[in-house]
């Protein structure tokens, strides 16, 4: 079913005069199986509102949103929510320190499935299951979360997203302030759960490198419209204006792609991915 | 919960009490304060209040603004009022009314309370609300006797009663008023720098009033930050299938905790990072710092610091020649 917007425009203070819209008239259609999305664009442009309409978490002005055929509007009776919205779609805070609050990371994981009234043993099992999922291995269970590095404690976030059972993943900046090396594990992880497990997975990113060589599908934000919805070779092959109008940066293939060009004459399909590929092509070559 | 919330009451304006000096403004506000405390009889209240409407007036405040400012003490105001009313038995009687309690008169209660508590939630003018409320309760009190009379109060309202009572009400709005001019006219800011002015003779005390300033202007200035940092944490935890609107005492309290702890953590270390930054461009406390802001005494302050001697004064003399 996944995630449907209509004409659907936002803005924080509706009903004040002159008032700013974070979104505009945005048009949009993902589904819940095999996508992998990153959205784009400057800080401002409504990449954070965007992901958080997804999760019901903000209601849109006008227009109409449905999240697995669900349609997101006010709430008006106090026993109704929204968990049957966030059961399908996981969001991934970008500052884990946000989540985090039992004592020990396995409680912590356990947290949303209790919530969606899964008996203790059945939660445990959960819990298990995902934190195997993202590779925190059984030491770890006890520890108490606040003692972990920023990169760990980023897993054990995801692993309690990952504990709802959700068929959309969204990550919000999930590599601001993340080390090199766990930056690669969470990666490959997204890369796992969109191939082997078969969940849609979107990311928010100002990293153009991870946007090419990871996204299928790349959604430009400006000024709270879409301005394009592409795939990352469109955007950063044929679109070139609008590349430069979002202050976006060519990933590092692209830029090294023209300097050989330049240099040495010899033309490289720009289809490529990463830099391995380009040094085989380029040692085929010479 | 309420996403709306604004701290301090100050609105941008441009009129002579904006221009005042802050500890001119703490100063005066004080003085005015203790002189609504020397007046004694409900008439010369109504005096003092028209004095702090003509500040308002003068002072181009919107006095809705400063009505909004009173709501938070409505609610108490009214109760200070009615208790006035009931218990106050001194004087002659000027009213009297038999209260019944029947079934009838109970049913209607019982109803009337639902209704309120139902209309309450689609109304915006919540206070005229419970006017309404109180007053129909007192007729259905007044006039439901069937079918037999349970219990009989006879309620009988005393001049002197209702004299206490509207005098204490009246002086409880203008101290009100008096606070809300100075909140409505002047920036936290601009409050703490008047009160670190202020405090500067505890030195002799060995207390530093520069210290204490700065404590209070960054604890205004993290109150929307954190705030900012809750609400992510509340939308954080929502996502995970957290409900702070419904559920048991219990489930309610242990949604809390999960709001809490991150919060501790997070204002923890924020506060260790400030003092780091300030360390870092050579903060040290105690020490003596020169301003960017420098107060300025103006002839409008020391004619308003006069007109407010003046104030109390007379209301001394009222106290004491009265």
């Amino acid at each position: 079913m996944g995630i449907s917007l209509k004409e659907v425009s936002f803005s924080y203070n509706p009903k004040r005069k002159g008032t700013v819209y974070a979104l505009h008239n945005i048009n949009l259609e993902i589904t819940d199986k095999d996508e992998f999305i990153a959205i784009i664009g400057e800080t401002g442009s409504g990449k954070s509102t965007l992901a958080s309409i997804f999760n019901a978490l903000k209601i849109p002005t006008s227009g109409e949103a449905y999240v697995s055929g669900i349609k997101i509007k006010k709430i008006r009776k106090r026993r109704e929510n929204y968990n049957n919205i966030r059961k399908h779609v996981g969001l991934v805070f970008q500052m884990s320190d946000y989540q985090l609050f039992e004592n020990t990371v396995i409680d912590d994981v356990m947290f949303a499935p209790l919530n969606f009234s899964k008996t203790k043993e059945e939660a445990r099992e959960i819990a298990k299951h995902s934190l195997e999922l993202v590779h925190i291995d059984e030491s770890f269970y006890e520890k108490s979360p606040f003692l972990l590095s920023g990169g760990e404690k980023k897993l054990v976030s995801i692993a309690g997203i990952l504990a709802m059972e959700p068929d959309i993943l969204i990550f919000d900046e999930p590599t601001a302030g993340i080390d090199p090396s766990t930056k690669k594990k969470l990666l490959k992880l997204f890369k796992e759960f969109n191939e082997v497990h078969h969940k849609s997975i979107i990311i928010i990113t100002h990293d153009m490198n991870i946007v090419n060589s990871y996204a299928k599908r790349v959604i430009l934000m400006k000024k709270g419209r879409i301005a394009l919805d592409s795939t990352p070779y469109e955007l950063f092959k044929e679109n070139s204006d609008i590349v430069k109008d979002s202050n976006i940066d060519l990933p590092d293939t692209y830029t090294l792609i023209d300097f050989i060009e330049e240099k040495t004459g010899i033309k490289i399909d720009k289809h490529l991915k990463n830099l391995d590929e380009i040094a085989e092509v380029l040692t085929y070559e010479s | 919960m309420n996403r709306n919330f604004v701290l301090g009451q100050y609105v941008p304006g441009n009129s002579y009490l904006y221009r005042l000096d802050p500890r001119v403004k703490i100063i005066s506000t004080i003085l005015l304060m203790v002189s609504v405390f020397f007046l004694t009889t409900y008439y010369e209240i109504l005096g003092a209040l028209g004095v702090i409407l003509l500040i308002l007036l003068s002072g181009r405040i919107s006095i809705i603004k400063a009505i909004r400012g009173l709501k938070p003490l409505l609610v108490l105001s009214l109760f200070v009022f009615f208790f006035q009313i009931f218990f106050n038995q001194t004087g002659t009687v000027i009213y009297t009314s038999e209260l019944v309690f029947s079934i009838s008169s109970i049913v209607s209660i019982i109803v009337l309370t639902f209704l309120f508590f139902f209309i309450r939630r689609f109304i915006k003018f919540k206070f005229i609300l419970l006017l309404i409320y109180l007053a129909s309760i007192y007729l259905s009190l007044a006039y439901l006797a069937y079918p037999n009379i349970l219990y009989s109060y006879t309620l009988n309202i005393f001049d002197k009663g209702l004299e206490t009572s509207l005098f204490v009400f009246f002086r409880l709005i203008t101290v009100v008023f008096i606070a809300t001019i100075l909140t409505l006219t002047t920036k936290p800011t601009d409050l703490t720098l008047g009160i670190e002015y202020l405090l500067k003779p505890l030195k002799v005390f060995k207390i530093n009033s520069e210290e204490i300033a700065l404590i209070i202007t960054i604890a205004l200035r993290y109150i929307p930050t954190i705030l900012e940092e809750a609400y992510r944490i509340m939308d954080a935890q929502a996502s995970r299938g957290a409900d702070f609107n419904s559920g048991s005492l219990f489930k309610k309290i242990k949604i809390i905790v999960s709001l809490l702890i991150p919060m501790f953590i997070i204002s923890f270390e924020r506060s260790d990072e400030l003092a780091d930054a300030m360390l870092s461009r050579n903060f040290v406390p105690g020490k003596e710092k020169t301003k960017y802001h420098i107060l300025r005494w103006k002839a409008i302050d020391t004619m308003s610091l006069v007109l407010s001697f003046i104030l109390l004064g007379g209301s001394i003399c009222l106290f004491i020649i009265v």
